[in-house]
């Protein structure tokens, strides 16, 4: 076992000292004073407690540490990890690793404590915890209360922090990708607009001077006597910012909605980072976050530190300070919104990319299986209106040229991503024809 | 730790040792009442039974248990039938023992051993402490020598000098 470091701690007093030495003073005082000798027969067995009580205060040299077998897991997995505390000399402890959230404890069950009988330190004691819910959690820290056997005090200190535990949202693989508006020069998986070296057709044209040699098409220059070649569309990245609704309230529904957007954004940024696109992430809400878009691992990391923060601020119920900077959207950036619609704020932010010339839709998290079923016909009309209202603020998203896709349940991104692309294709058709 | 894997589920134990803590509260309880004492001997009785309830969920109330404790012992000298000094001893062990198993609770908030056999003895020795000294209290006091609060004092000063030298020698 390591050494870990020693924390500062104090001497405390078990509520019996004080009963002992009220009931044992106070009976001795009317022995004495009232001349009652006999009340001395109540009054020392009580002092005698409380000085056999006050006997063992020698130093404990407590020591103790929190270690984790992983501390990023996915949600759902089970965390195991343990707890070695050393003191010195004979001692009952009391172990307990307190202030934890996001996980359940497993073993032991409901609370993460040992009350250990006298024993010598070291010891060390195993644990297992169920990740829960996604995000970067605190798992508190390591609270040791220590007293020699039969004494009345007991030292207690909090000898440690137990290591954050990053709980990655589950893999989810997305088979389609949205188009981003304007593909860049970098080779990726989007099909560019442009014509040049790619594997996809784009059309048969007659050679020119520089065409390769190897984009001839021998079978039409054949039928028509002369050289034609064919011409591809290049495969090209494009630049993705995903526009995460992070508003949410302590209603435990809106929670829920919120690690569900999360883990929808998770999808569609893993998805596009794959794809070579740069991906940025912008949040709101109860923390705010702002990555400009990048790509490659360190894009990856970045967007999932973000997205794990937004869980931990979920889960600490704490308004993170806002984000302060100007988020700077490059003009190529196709706009996904991530959002329940349910904040005010989001469809004016949703509108004004749009407005900036940005192709810009939205995701929108249906939370409303989240809702209590009780039966009752007033939350029953409840939820109805919740839904017309969801349903207008999406037809005043899709009257401003912002095409929207419902998420429903946590399987339903892939769907959603489908008919966001068709809408998005649809619509970049009837504007290309229209000029 | 082998030790804390053969622990069995929590609960049991702190309950079976609440119920024991408030068998020997009732016990103390009644017996005082039934010594008899002053007029308001029965709501002392009352507020110790009380007072040791309220301990199971707030360990401070540990202190009032005592001190009501205390009192309604020191009441059996104030009964019609006359003062019974011995009488003090069982309803002392009584209250200390009640202390003592509610003490107990305070670590039991966690998993503990299933077991209770030691918390049972460790607590029943303090009581037991709690007698011996009462004992050579009042054995003093009918030994000759000083009499007065000089005699007072000193008597209870050995005792209490008795109880920690014994209790030394336990943790040795």
């Amino acid at each position: 076992m390591s050494t870990p470091p020693r924390r500062a701690g104090q001497w405390k007093s078990d509520p019996r000292l004080v009963g002992y030495l009220v009931g044992g003073f106070g009976a001795l005082v009317v022995a004495i004073a009232g001349g009652l000798p006999v009340f001395a027969v109540l009054g020392a067995p009580l002092l005698a407690l409380a000085a056999v009580g006050l006997v063992g205060r020698d130093p404990v040299d407590l020591r103790g540490v929190v270690e984790l077998r992983q501390i990023r897991v996915l949600e759902g997995d089970v965390v195991e990890g343990h707890i070695e505390v050393s003191w010195v000399g004979i001692a009952e402890v009391d172990v307990r690793l307190a202030g934890f959230r996001g996980v359940t404890p497993i073993h032991p069950k409901s609370r993460i404590g040992w009350s250990l009988p006298p024993t010598s330190g070291p010891v060390t004691l195993p644990f297992r915890l169920h990740a829960g819910s996604w995000g970067e959690h605190e798992l508190g820290g390591l609270w040791v209360r220590v007293r020699r056997p039969g004494s009345l005090l007991f030292w207690e200190a909090r000898l440690a922090d137990a290591p954050r535990l990053r709980v990655l949202p589950g893999p989810l693989r997305l088979d389609r990708l949205l188009p981003p508006d304007e593909p860049r020069a970098v080779a990726g998986m989007h099909l560019s607009r442009l014509r040049g070296h790619g594997t996809d057709f784009a059309e048969l044209r007659p050679y020119q001077p520089g065409d390769r040699m190897r984009d001839l098409s021998w079978g039409t220059s054949a039928r028509l006597g002369e050289p034609w070649v064919i011409v591809h569309h290049p495969e090209r990245t494009g630049t993705v910012l995903l526009l995460l609704d992070a508003f949410h309230t302590d209603d435990p529904a809106e929670s829920q909605a919120l690690a569900r957007s999360a883990r929808a954004a998770w999808a569609v940024a893993s998805s596009h980072l794959r794809a070579q696109d740069r991906v940025g992430i912008l949040a709101h809400g109860v923390t705010a976050a702002w990555i400009p878009p990048g790509g490659g691992r360190r894009a990856r990391w970045m967007i999932l530190d973000e997205l794990l923060g937004v869980g931990g601020a979920v889960e600490d119920r704490v308004r993170r300070a806002p984000h302060r900077g100007r988020a700077q959207v490059p003009s190529d950036a196709l706009v996904i919104g991530v959002t329940t619609l349910a904040a005010d704020p989001m469809i004016p932010a949703l509108l004004k990319h749009r407005r900036s010339g940005h192709t810009t839709a939205a995701l929108v998290i249906d939370r409303t299986d989240f809702a209590p079923t009780t039966g009752d016909r007033i939350d029953d009309a409840a939820l109805r209106l919740f839904r017309a209202d969801r349903a207008a603020r999406r037809a005043r998203l899709e009257r401003a040229g912002v095409p929207t896709a419902l998420v429903s349940g946590d399987d339903g991104v892939r769907p959603a991503i489908s008919a966001l692309r068709r809408r998005i294709d649809r619509t970049r058709g009837v504007a290309g024809r229209a000029s | 730790m082998s030790e804390v894997a053969r622990r069995k589920p929590p609960g049991s134990a702190r309950h079976r040792l609440a119920f024991l803590a408030i068998v020997a509260a009732t016990l103390t309880s009644a017996g005082a009442v039934a010594a008899g004492g002053p007029e308001f001997h029965g709501m002392v009785a009352l507020l110790h039974l009380g007072a040791a309830l309220g301990a199971i969920v707030v360990p401070p109330a540990i202190v009032a248990q005592i001190v009501t404790g205390t009192l309604l012992t020191a009441g059996t000298l104030y009964a019609p039938g006359g003062a019974r000094p011995l009488l003090l001893l069982p309803l002392l062990v009584g209250v200390v023992l009640t202390a003592e198993l509610l003490g107990r609770l305070l670590r039991m908030d966690r998993p503990l051993d299933g077991e209770i056999r030691r918390e049972v003895l460790e607590a029943g020795a303090m009581a037991l402490l709690a007698g011996v000294v009462g004992g050579i209290v009042l054995l003093a006091g009918s030994l000759p020598g000083p009499s007065g609060p000089a005699g007072t004092a000193l008597a209870a000063g050995a005792a209490i000098a008795v109880a920690v030298v014994l209790a030394r020698a336990r943790q040795q």
